[in-house]
């Protein structure tokens, strides 16, 4: 292949790369190392005057800050959970689907159907049946177990977090994990079938090997979500019981935007960006590994 | 097949642009033309903000018939109830306030940000403020000698409660002191009837009932007077956790999952004999069953042994800040338009609530008992929470909330609270 | 074979549970919407007694739902022509070079899904403010562009790369220029690709509530997700039948949307993510 660079290409290059290049610097990497600059400030959002506090922000957040920590802390269980659920989820839904049967279509809409919706809306709906349906429905169904205090008991709620956000993104990612199955060579399957190894084996040995790279992006995709989840915590519970769910993202918001400390705010939120890319390079590494060996 | 496609994508895309262009055209055009129309009458929008959804068809009606009268002038309502204070906090921040907003604390100490950066502006002129009695207006009157906000509508803070279930529980009338309440419960608990319909996941409905416990204790020895002062602490409060443990202790199953309509609709459906809350509340259960309203009455919380202190707490609920000098003189209309004009007919029909101009309405039997304590005096009135730190109900609600969701202790949560008024002294 | 079969009824009865139990709060989300308030509130499992259409005329008179619709649609329907056409014509070139320029314009794109919109939101709309972009169709469609593209970018890549470049080959040789290669011959081959990108991108658009939310300020321009959550927090949170069906009237574009187009997911996906 020629290089990037290559003068007769470079024409052509800056016509088709060029507008969305500028577009894109223009109005989401200039604006973040603005944010970048504002962090290093004390900045309330409206002052046109500015003062430059240095690294006093990023210090406050882990010394003095009580309630960022916890935050933090919290973000990582959800995301751990979540990421784990969604991409176990996904991947038992997406076997079942890629098997025969007649209905798979009908349930894989059905599965999907929650990413249709909207996350703040997808918020309310759970919050109104949490809140208004369970009682009723423990009742009629005998199952008691349901009728827990899933939003009120600061100990359980962030269970019901997990719950909602993985409800609402395992069928997109499952999606993606049968598209994974399908492009597998049929005939390695058949191969191994012939072989003798069971279904079990035939999973573990074949296809999850063969299927790194999407694993790869699902496990990208959900752990690049699950920290930054918001709209969905805000309507379902506002970040309540007291602050027994409160995320870094409501964190930030709040500081941001209640409290009018925006340079406060984006400090996080750069704490934030940098704590999603190491941990999501350090997946890639992983998973990138795991995938070129076993192949 | 495929070249039909495609035109017909390239129509639709071409038609959206013509769209999009022509409707930015076309609000171009109105600007224009009212700008002609402007020689002659100056337009003027006026923009009210408030966050009480009881009254928001009664404000739209009165706005209508205003504009009817006053074609120059279009005022737009907006109700905002959950995050409330963070939009107000953004318009602010975008040098865009409200012409016309509800303050959630009205008090003094509250707004002197807002005075000193020249945000809100006196309204001693207005005329309705001329007609506020002697007691109101002083009430109202500053530091600085201005008045700055438009009281609008009052309301009381207490514990609606369901006559009828209390009489076949035995009880004969209401508790007026705490020990009685504790007997009351009792009576109700055994008679299958959950006393307190509580909300907790609404926080709000928590903060109110920390500063009404507390209103005796908070209007003692100026509280709050010393509190900004650095020298008091809540701990000499913890007298309010008497009430408040009753009250935990003796609501529904999950209260902490319970939202302010779940509370409300555990008390229409008469399986709660007690809501406390304002009569607002007694609106939303009208919308579901009215019967249950016939047979409510309002009281105030028996919070100690002294009847006397026990009383009906009378708060603002609506007071206006005005953020326009340019159109005073327009908002002066309208708020003489609804209390001596008009709209003092649909404020008769529609918003139907207590208010310091005089205009009676048709009252529900809730309303009715606040009016006749109001009338014999046996309430007490807001002296605390209008000096507590800005957005203070929201830091109650919170502390509240991890209080009874057993997150903290008694004193954990009056440490909390004495910590975040000295953090808002400091600021 | 018999084996085959056993799992696979195995597999299609356990879908079929959990499907159901997936499409439960959607289920109650529609069957509230067809009730009163009263027997939203004190009957909310129930299957409505009678079908009341009531909510959904006060929604869409009260939330002004025509309108909101019309401004969704054509901020949305905008957009993604623009992510469609910059993305594919950038993920084009992309695919055709190497070097480390282009791993480092891949990388660049890719900060879009590793920095939280929370990070550039304040400083965006300074930066909109400055460009006369608030309070704007325009602007809108303008960033959505642009925080949209880079997926589709890569998307796009990954596809392409797979394409024969026999096909440009012969082309050049005819003696065609770029522009008429790429909209003549690449574009069209895109099809499965653009699928994808247009429902991915459409419901991230259409559904997007924070950035209308600082900076659509006019009534008569606001989306969906904007109008529906305003009055969310007004005065739906006390009537809890307007509210669902509200929730129910801002998600159906979409799920409508999804039953013409769902079967090109899957091959869309397939053939744009895996050959990385």
């Amino acid at each position: 292949m020629r290089g990037f660079m290559e003068k007769s290409k470079f024409g052509v290059n800056l016509l088709f790369i060029g507008p969305i290049l500028i577009i894109y610097t223009l109005l989401f990497m200039y604006p973040f190392f603005e944010g970048l600059y504002y962090s290093f400030t004390n900045w309330n959002g409206v002052d046109p005057k500015v003062n430059f506090i240095g690294l006093k922000n990023y210090i406050e957040m882990f010394t003095k800050d009580e309630y960022f920590l916890p935050s933090l802390q919290r973000t990582f269980i959800i995301a751990v959970l979540n990421v784990a659920l969604v991409n176990i989820l996904a991947m038992i839904f997406a076997l079942a689907l890629t098997t025969e049967g007649r209905l798979n279509n009908l349930w894989r809409a059905m599965v999907f159907m929650p990413y249709m919706i909207s996350m703040v809306v997808c918020g309310f709906i759970w919050r109104f049946m949490l809140t208004n349906i369970v009682e009723n429905l423990a009742e009629v169904t005998g199952m008691e177990f349901i009728n827990q205090s899933w939003l009120g008991d600061p100990n359980i709620v962030i269970y019901s977090i997990v719950m909602v956000s993985t409800w609402w993104i395992a069928g997109y990612i499952m999606t993606i994990y049968i598209a994974g199955i399908l492009s597998i060579d049929q005939s390695l399957i058949e191969a191994g079938e012939i072989d003798g190894c069971n279904t079990q084996q035939s999973f573990f040995k074949i296809k999850l090997p063969l299927m790194m790279p999407v694993v790869t992006v699902g496990v990208f995709l959900s752990i690049s979500y699950s920290l930054k989840i918001f709209d969905t915590i805000y309507s379902l519970t506002g970040g309540g019981p007291g602050k027994a769910s409160e995320v870094v993202m409501l964190n930030l918001y709040r500081d941001a935007f209640v409290y009018n400390r925006y340079g406060y705010g984006t400090a996080k939120a750069i704490v934030l960006t940098l704590i999603i890319v190491i941990i999501t390079y350090l997946q890639m590494r992983m998973t990138n590994a795991k995938g070129n060996t076993e192949s | 097949m495929k070249r039909l496609l495609c035109s017909l994508i390239v129509v639709c895309v071409a038609a959206s642009f013509v769209w999009a262009g022509g409707q930015q055209e076309a609000d171009k055009a109105a600007e224009e033309g009212s700008g002609e129309k402007a020689e002659k009458a100056e337009k003027v929008t006026l923009e009210l903000y408030h966050y009480k959804d009881v009254i928001v068809e009664g404000m739209n009606e009165l706005a209508e018939a205003y504009m009817a009268e006053n074609p120059n002038i279009t005022i737009k309502n907006e109700m905002i109830s959950t995050e409330y204070n963070t939009v107000l906090k953004s318009r602010d921040s975008a040098c865009n306030l409200p012409d016309i907003w509800a303050a959630s604390t009205p008090g003094e100490k509250a707004l002197k940000p807002y005075i000193e950066s020249n945000k809100i502006y006196p309204v001693n002129d207005l005329k309705v403020i001329g007609q506020l009695t002697e007691d109101v207006s002083s009430s109202l009157t500053f530091s600085d000698g201005n008045i700055y906000t438009i009281p609008f509508l009052n309301t009381a803070r207490g514990i609606i409660y369901n006559t009828k279930l209390f009489k076949e529980a035995g009880i004969d009338s209401f508790p007026e002191t705490f020990s009685e309440m504790e007997g009351a419960v009792k009576k109700l608990k055994d008679n299958g009837i959950i006393p307190f319909a509580a909300a907790g996941k609404d926080g709000w409905t928590l903060g109110s009932l920390v500063y009404q416990c507390g209103a005796e204790l908070y209007a003692k020895n100026n509280f709050a007077e010393r509190m900004w002062a650095g020298d008091a602490s809540h701990d000499e409060m913890m007298g309010i956790f008497n009430f408040i443990d009753l009250f935990k202790n003796n609501s529904q199953k999950k209260p902490m999952d319970t939202d302010y309509m779940g509370s409300v609709a555990l008390y229409a459906q008469e399986k709660a004999a007690m809501l406390i809350q304002g009569p607002w509340a007694a609106v939303a259960v009208s919308d579901l069953a009215p019967e249950v309203v016939e047979v409510s009455r309002m009281e105030g919380i028996p919070y100690t042994e002294d009847a006397e202190v026990n009383q009906l707490y009378f708060d603002y609920d609506v007071f206006f800040c005005v953020s326009t000098k340019e159109h005073m003189e327009a908002v002066g209309d309208y708020f003489d338009f609804i209390v001596n004009g008009e709209g003092r007919d649909i404020f008769k029909e529609k918003i139907k609530a207590i208010n310091p101009y005089g205009i009676d309405f048709e009252a529900n039997p809730v309303v009715q008992s606040i009016q006749e304590q109001l009338k014999n005096n046996e309430t007490v009135s807001d002296t605390l929470y209008v000096n507590a730190p800005d957005g203070w109900w929201q830091t109650q609600a919170i502390v509240m909330q991890e209080y009874m969701g057993g997150q903290i202790t008694k004193s954990e949560m009056m440490k909390k609270l004495d910590d975040e008024w000295l953090k808002a002294a400091d600021q | 074979m018999s084996k085959r079969n056993k799992s696979t009824v195995a597999a299609g009865v356990g879908m079929g549970i959990i499907s159901l139990v997936w499409f439960l709060p959607v289920y109650f989300m529609l069957i509230n919407s067809f009730k009163p308030l009263k027997e939203v509130i004190f009957t909310t499992a129930a299957f409505p007694k009678n079908f009341y259409f009531g909510n959904i005329r006060e929604v869409w008179e009260g939330a002004n739902y025509f309108l909101l619709f019309s401004n969704s649609f054509i901020i949305t329907f905008i957009s993604i022509t623009g992510i469609v056409l910059f993305s594919a014509m950038a993920g084009y070139r992309l695919s055709r070079s190497s070097g480390k320029v282009t791993a480092f314009l891949l990388s660049y794109f890719i900060l879009t899904l590793i920095i939280p919109f929370q990070a550039v939101m304040i400083p965006l709309v300074k930066t909109m403010r400055e460009f006369a972009m608030i309070d704007s169709r325009w602007g809108l469609i303008l960033v959505y562009v642009a925080l949209g593209s880079p997926i589709a970018i890569f998307l796009y890549q990954g596809y392409i790369k797979t394409l024969p470049y026999a096909l440009e080959e012969s082309a050049i040789i005819d003696g065609a220029g770029q522009l008429t290669i790429f909209f003549r011959i690449i574009f069209p081959l895109l099809k499965p690709m653009t699928s994808t990108v247009v429902i991915l991108q459409s419901l991230y658009i259409w559904n997007d509530f924070l950035l209308p939310l600082i900076t659509i300020q006019s009534d008569n321009l606001k989306t969906i997700p904007l109008g529906i959550a305003g009055k969310f927090f007004g005065q739906y949170a006390f009537k809890w039948n307007l509210g669902i069906t509200s929730m129910l009237m801002a998600s159906l574009p979409m799920l409508i949307l999804y039953i013409f187009v769902q079967r090109f997911i899957i091959s869309g996906v397939m053939k744009g993510s895996v050959k990385y």
